[in-house]
């Protein structure tokens, strides 16, 4: 009623306001904009695309000036093949090589082959946020009152990730291209722009079946579940495929791989598939239409309730912001699990292949002596720890990497300042919502080591080994999510996840260049990988877990401080 | 008049949680009409149902004629919608975000475009993710009220806004009504109901309970009576009347509540030569606390 009395208001904006300051001029009005659904998504994911596209086609352009530099006949390129082919364990995760002594067969074989995990994370990641990322963050609400269908709108979001996925695919043709412009060294190295287009059409296809399938179940299951059976089904896909040619009993299995359907769409290498080309677009089509047409007809935001893991009491500190965090990370972290344990799986369960594979080749018998002197490598142990846990330890720290980051992200959204308006102190705030984050890890490494042990115990071997190995891996990645806690309570909330990302990938990166480039030990040994052990093997070094295990308490007591005393951020 | 807004038995389940119940509503054209209620009551559902962001699971609703699920498009065309709860885009400019939204509906008349973000008083260029809960407001408001639409269905629109933009929004409303637009507004606050609502409806657990003009919900109610007698007061002449309660005697005063006609208890006191007499007009909140309990108006 007061407001009755009070003044009209005669405020005008001042940018708008001819009277403003003479040195300022009026802004244009309307402000530029997108004019669609579609344009704006394009220009959301210009980034995106740009990265993508000229990230792998650098990629290719390296490996193309290495294989004209290390190989330039058609005799050291097949020799390269061979000893790599060695070991077919290896091998097989690149595919079968075709006409690899040509440039475009060789980059086709070791580069592209592995390039739909990138496309397939990259539309998870988009396709199953593009609506349900909106319903979830509220924006929905005034979208979908706007006067286009709802189908136009799924419509036009997937239009706009197939055009970015399109852009980055284009670059990368490109850059595949002048790969073979600037590389060619031998007959038949030429790569017509065709071919190139070809096969990065079939690469991007591949990766996009992953968040097709992502897209069709997220009108039904939510966004992070969806993202998780995407992300699940993409790499159980690829390993299927992976491991057919090691594994006999997966020859059969993998005929549901479409990463298999199209092993013999190679473009650059001469070979072509196009029948199984259309059934992979057909299958997206399909994937697609089912997303489309079921947010057409569900409710937003309505979701089926699925089964959930009941959580500990709060005598392991998991009540109040523990719990919360808890509940926050654990979709995501229990669908990290499912991927990771269904590769440690795989490893364990064609560890009998494997071995009989190395156990056949002298050679290589003699370098896993080496490799691991006075251990039993024999064993799906030993395997888990030379083909699983170099790469499943760093997969599990990125896992930890998007936990931090969607911890951090209440500081972006605001409610961060809620929480802390509570009774709940700053620094015990932290340190039970860094133990929520700690235990959705937990409940991941569980996942994968419980993976590792069944498939051990499948191939009738020790369990209890890959089990404990597969935890060594689980307290290293929370080792580094301690560091990305103590970035986010220092005050960067948008860099606590890439921290630890960081981390993650610079240990591995600066473990092989050191090692490649004949580093000094000492250096190489600040490399946090180098102090696990090889714990899958039943070797484990204390001081190392020690560390990993400080690094974690340190990260929280550090994180806790630094939040005590600083400002939230606006 | 051309109905407006019109439902059937419209009826929103979610599983075991009651959603609306049987709702029965017309709202004309060019009226402000109010649909007031408790939080959790079913007034945000309703809207939903009205753009078909959710679908019932029983009966119907028409908008401007137009069934809400079979033609939503036709809906939204002619509508403009603040939601209670939303948020938008944090990288786009409040400018942005509003030619954004304008490009999606094209035909927007850029010139009341702009005299809405001056009315308004909103800074167009910063960030969405900087502003105040105030100024996110203000650009849904710009959003829903920039192509001038026939109906404006607005679910708690003065929320985080400042006295003189709700005055400014208070009287862009007003200017909707004179140009024979309609406006749904949704509110859990009485007295903006009742400053700027022809008529009002009441829901309540999912049911519509009461619909009607605002001075009518008033009439219909009680009156709060206050008798001054030279003596004591004669509190047993009055305890008998029908509509008489909550009668309360402190020396020579009275004070009573009276449902209904009040004519028996003027007759009363008349004869009873009383030295001073007041009968005050309930508030529409008094109404509602009176009809639907004190726990109905949580908000307040």
């Amino acid at each position: 009623m007061l407001a009755r009395f009070l003044p009209r208001p005669h405020r005008t904006l001042p940018h708008l306001s001819p009277s403003h300051g003479a040195t300022r001029q009026p802004a244009a009005w309307p402000p530029r904009a997108a004019s669609s659904i579609f344009t704006k998504g394009l220009r959301d994911g210009r980034r995106a695309y740009l990265l993508a596209g000229l990230g792998l086609g650098l990629l290719v352009l390296f490996y193309g000036v290495s294989i004209a530099t290390n190989y330039p006949t058609a005799a050291s390129r097949r020799e390269a093949v061979d000893s790599l082919m060695a070991v077919p364990a290896i091998g097989a995760m690149t595919g079968v090589p075709i006409n690899a002594q040509t440039l475009g067969g060789f980059l086709s074989w070791r580069v592209t082959n592995l390039m739909p995990l990138v496309f397939g994370v990259w539309s998870v990641i988009a396709l199953s946020s593009t609506l349900a990322g909106e319903i979830r963050a509220g924006s929905y609400e005034v979208l979908g009152a706007m006067p286009i269908s709802r189908r136009r709108i799924a419509l036009e979001k997937v239009a706009a990730h197939l055009a970015s996925l399109a852009a980055a695919a284009a670059i990368l043709a490109a850059l595949v291209w002048l790969t073979g412009v600037i590389c060619a060294r031998l007959p038949g190295d030429d790569i017509a722009l065709a071919d190139s287009l070809a096969q990065i059409l079939g690469v991007a296809l591949t990766g996009l079946v992953g968040g097709a399938i992502a897209f069709a179940l997220a009108p039904f299951i939510g966004r992070a579940v969806a993202a998780g059976i995407g992300a699940s089904a993409l790499f159980a896909a690829f390993l299927l495929d992976a491991y057919r040619s090691v594994v006999p009993g997966l020859s059969g299995v993998s005929r549901v791989s479409w990463f298999t359907w199209l092993a013999d769409e190679r473009p650059l290498a001469g070979s072509r598939d196009v029948g199984s080309l259309g059934l992979v677009a057909g299958l997206v089509v399909l994937l697609l239409a089912v997303g489309v047409i079921a947010f057409e007809r569900r409710d937003p935001g309505s979701t089926i309730p699925l089964p959930s893991v009941s959580l500990p009491g709060r005598r392991f500190m998991l009540g109040g912001p523990g719990r919360e965090a808890f509940l926050e990370t654990r979709p995501a972290a229990l669908a990290w699990g499912v991927a990771i344990g269904i590769y440690a799986w795989l490893v364990a369960l064609s560890s009998p292949g494997f071995v009989a594979q190395f156990g056949a080749n002298a050679e290589a018998a003699r370098l896993m002596d080496q490799f691991f002197p006075g251990i039993e490598w024999r064993t799906a142990g030993g395997m888990l720890q030379f083909l699983f846990f170099s790469l499943g330890a760093p997969f599990m720290a990125l896992a930890g990497a998007t936990l931090v980051s969607l911890l951090a992200s209440c500081e972006r959204e605001r409610r961060l300042d809620l929480l802390l308006s509570s009774s709940v102190p700053r620094a015990r705030w932290l340190i039970a919502s860094g133990l929520g984050v700690y235990w959705s890890l937990a409940a991941l490494t569980i996942l994968v080591a419980t993976a590792a042990a069944l498939g051990a115990a499948a191939s009738g071997d020790d369990s209890l080994q890959p089990f404990l190995g597969a935890c060594v891996g689980g307290l290293y990645a929370i080792g580094l999510v301690g560091v990305g806690l103590a970035v986010f309570g220092l005050g960067l909330p948008g860099l606590a996840g890439s921290a630890t990302a960081i981390l993650a990938v610079g240990f591995v990166v600066f473990d092989l260049l050191g090692s490649s480039l004949g580093l000094p030990p000492d250096l190489l040994a600040l490399s946090l990988t180098r102090h696990l052990g090889q714990p899958m093997a039943g070797v484990y070094d204390w001081p190392g877990m020690l560390l990993a295990a400080a690094v974690a308490i340190g990260g929280l007591l550090v994180g806790a401080w630094g939040l005590r005393r600083r400002d939230l951020s606006t | 008049m051309t109905v407006v807004i019109h439902t059937e038995q419209l009826t929103k389940s979610y599983g075991r949680h009651r959603g609306v119940i049987d709702l029965d509503l017309e709202v004309q054209a060019g009226e402000i009409f109010g649909y007031l209620g408790p939080n959790g009551a079913g007034k945000t559902t309703t809207i939903r149902l009205l753009l078909d962001l959710i679908r019932p699971t029983k009966g119907r609703a028409f908008v401007f004629g137009i069934q809400a699920d079979v033609e939503p498009v036709l809906v939204h065309r002619r509508t403009g919608y603040l939601p209670g709860e939303f948020t938008l885009y944090d990288r786009l400019t409040g400018g942005e975000t509003i030619a954004y939204f304008a490009n999606l509906r094209g035909r927007v008349d850029l010139s009341y475009q702009r005299s809405l973000v001056e009315r308004l008083d909103l800074d167009p260029s910063r960030r969405y993710r900087e502003y105040s809960k105030g100024n996110k407001q203000k650009v849904a408001l710009v959003v829903a009220f920039q192509h001038r639409p026939g109906l404006l269905v607005l679910d708690e629109p003065t929320a985080g806004l400042d006295p003189l933009v709700q005055q400014e929004f208070f009287k862009l409303m007003v200017e909707a009504k004179a140009e024979d637009r309609t406006v749904f507004l949704s509110s859990h606050l009485i007295d903006e109901v009742e400053r700027s609502c022809d008529r009002v409806a009441i829901i309540r657990e999912g049911r519509i309970v009461q619909v009607d003009r605002v001075e009518a919900l008033r009439d219909l109610s009680i009156h709060q009576v206050e008798l001054r007698f030279a003596g004591p007061a004669p509190a047993a002449t009055f305890e008998a009347i029908p509509g008489v309660s909550q009668l309360v005697s402190e020396d020579h005063a009275l004070r009573m509540r009276v449902s209904g006609p009040i004519a028996p208890v003027l007759r009363a006191a008349a004869a009873l030569d009383p030295v001073d007499f007041t009968s005050r007009e309930p508030t529409l909140e008094e109404v509602f606390l009176t009809k639907y309990g004190k726990e109905a108006t949580d908000a307040r």
